[in-house]
């Protein structure tokens, strides 16, 4: 099926524009720079020493004679897991749907699942390292005690990883729903979209989007504004001063404790540090305004970025993706 | 120039990403080959955002050299798009100096000197946009994906980069210091 917006499709009707464009930038393409094939280069896998390995092989004895948490953490690939009620135990691919009582689940070794009345759960992958369940109604609340991705909820749309935390999640067969953090920190991904949500926050989604976190005591004042803003952000014709507007909303009625809110919302579009957000967030963060560091923030500079994501007193448990240890 | 605009060499999203890095894991010579198809595309739109083409072609083959190199490091084999991208994005580039040194090479010989400067003031305007709008914008563009092959690459959701291609777009007009009322006259009968 032809979409007839010529900017998603490029089978729709031509726009001069695009067509002008396109037939620019085409030679710098990877098919027309003739790097569209593997060239079979030579990989070199690096080699652990043993030098270098010899402090983990170290340290993973004295887990191993420390006993429990190393024990904890394992689980054979596709084993079943325990819970209350007649199910007794609930195997990879299965499904539990509670009825009028809800059941508790225990998630390998690491942590328990409360799952509500009127829902359904599949379990969908468990090894050490790797489990993840699929609420695919209804309400849980997880308690992990675990190393960051460990456990999460994924379905075909999303992933909502654990990040060693307390959490409760509602969802809509529709795939909408709600999820909100009592402490740590959980990370929603979808494709290379990552959102962090700390304790105390709270985050909507549909079966695509997700908003920004919100303080789940955040005033009246700024929910309004923050769903004025993530009416505009979901418009992709939307006017861009209508956007930055909107913008300026949220940083006029934001508070100090709702830094969390605005470095989401500024590090998801830098290019808002021009309007109010950016002064706002540096006074909820304590910081002056740079403008050498605004303007690289502007241009969505990740050193400038990070340096104010350094500064939340309460940090994430480093995770792999978006962060400033993703690659090193 | 035409036989540029052919669509690129983006997969049907039926493409097992977790799949084929299982097979790179193992050293597959053909996993290497098919994931660098899929996704060489997104590594150079990156790149192509942070430096000069010439460059962000060494550097594309040099991204997943290292990724296949350090398999081992990703922990989980479906995002392996996400990951090596993550690699573009962070990759060290050489120095002002160094550069400096590598010879201007021309892409398009076809290519008049003015359509030359003009291809490269766009390619800069679309540098100089935020991320999101770049990397999604060069991948459109450059290398003439539709929304939903960006979507299956990148692993966005498809509300998501249809924002970012219209509000990409508006950001580079503005950049380009083009008018609506400019674009009106260029489409109008």
């Amino acid at each position: 099926m032809i979409d007839d917006d010529p900017l998603w499709d490029p089978e729709a009707a031509p726009d001069a524009e695009l067509v002008g464009l396109r037939a620019m930038l085409a030679p710098y393409s990877v098919a027309a720079r003739g790097i569209a094939r593997w060239p079979a280069l030579r990989i070199v896998r690096r080699r652990r020493s043993v030098g270098r390995w010899w402090p983990l092989a170290a340290a993973a004895v004295m887990l191993i004679v420390s006993g429990l948490h190393h024990h904890r953490l394992q689980w054979e690939a596709g084993r079943s897991w325990a819970l209350d009620g007649p199910m007794r135990t609930l195997a990879e691919g299965q499904r539990i749907a509670t009825g009028d009582a809800g059941t508790s689940i225990e998630v390998a070794r690491i942590g328990r699942i409360e799952l509500s009345p009127d829902s359904v759960l599949r379990l969908v992958e468990t090894r050490t390292a790797h489990h993840r369940v699929d609420l695919e109604h209804g309400h849980l609340r997880a308690r992990i005690w675990a190393p960051p991705g460990y456990f999460g909820l994924s379905d075909r749309h999303r992933e909502i990883v654990d990040l060693g935390c307390d959490f409760e999640v509602w969802k809509q067969a529709d795939g909408s729903g709600r999820a909100i953090v009592h402490s740590g920190w959980i990370a929603w991904r979808s494709g290379m979209d990552e959102q962090l949500v700390p304790a105390g926050f709270e985050v909507h989604f549909d079966g695509e989007r997700i908003t920004l976190p919100l303080r789940m005591d955040a005033e009246p004042a700024l929910r309004q504004a923050m769903a004025a803003f993530e009416t505009q952000r979901l418009s992709p014709h939307g006017d861009h001063d209508a956007f930055a507007r909107v913008a300026d909303r949220v940083a006029d009625v934001a508070q100090d404790t709702d830094a969390i809110t605005l470095l989401s919302l500024l590090t998801e579009y830098p290019e808002l540090a021009s309007g109010r957000l950016y002064p706002r967030l540096a006074r909820a963060l304590g910081v002056s305004v740079d403008p050498t560091h605004r303007r690289a923030w502007q241009t969505g500079s990740r050193e400038a970025i990070d340096a104010w994501w350094a500064r939340l007193p309460v940090q994430p448990k480093r995770w792999w993706l978006n962060w400033r240890d993703a690659w090193a | 120039m035409d036989a540029y605009l052919q669509p690129t060499t983006a997969k049907p999203v039926a493409f097992d990403v977790a799949l084929w890095t299982r097979a790179a894991r193992r050293g597959s010579q053909q996993a290497f080959a098919e994931l660098y198809t899929r996704f060489a595309p997104l590594v150079h739109a990156i790149l192509l955002g942070r430096t000069r083409p010439a460059l962000a072609d060494e550097l594309t083959q040099e991204c997943f050299a290292l990724a296949f190199a350090r398999l081992d490091q990703l922990r989980e084999d479906g995002r392996f798009g996400a990951w090596i991208a993550v690699i573009a994005r962070r990759i060290e580039l050489p120095s002002r100096e160094a550069l400096a040194e590598v010879p201007e090479e021309i892409p398009d010989p076809q290519a008049t000197p003015e359509q030359r400067a003009e291809a490269a003031r766009v390619l800069g305007a679309i540098s100089s946009l935020p991320e999101a709008y770049r990397e999604t914008l060069m991948l459109r563009l450059v290398e003439g994906l539709g929304g939903a092959e960006i979507a299956a690459l990148t692993g966005l959701g498809a509300g998501s980069v249809r924002v970012n291609l219209h509000r990409g777009m508006r950001l580079l007009r503005a950049a380009l210091g083009i008018t609506e009322d400019a674009i009106a006259k260029e489409t109008s009968p």
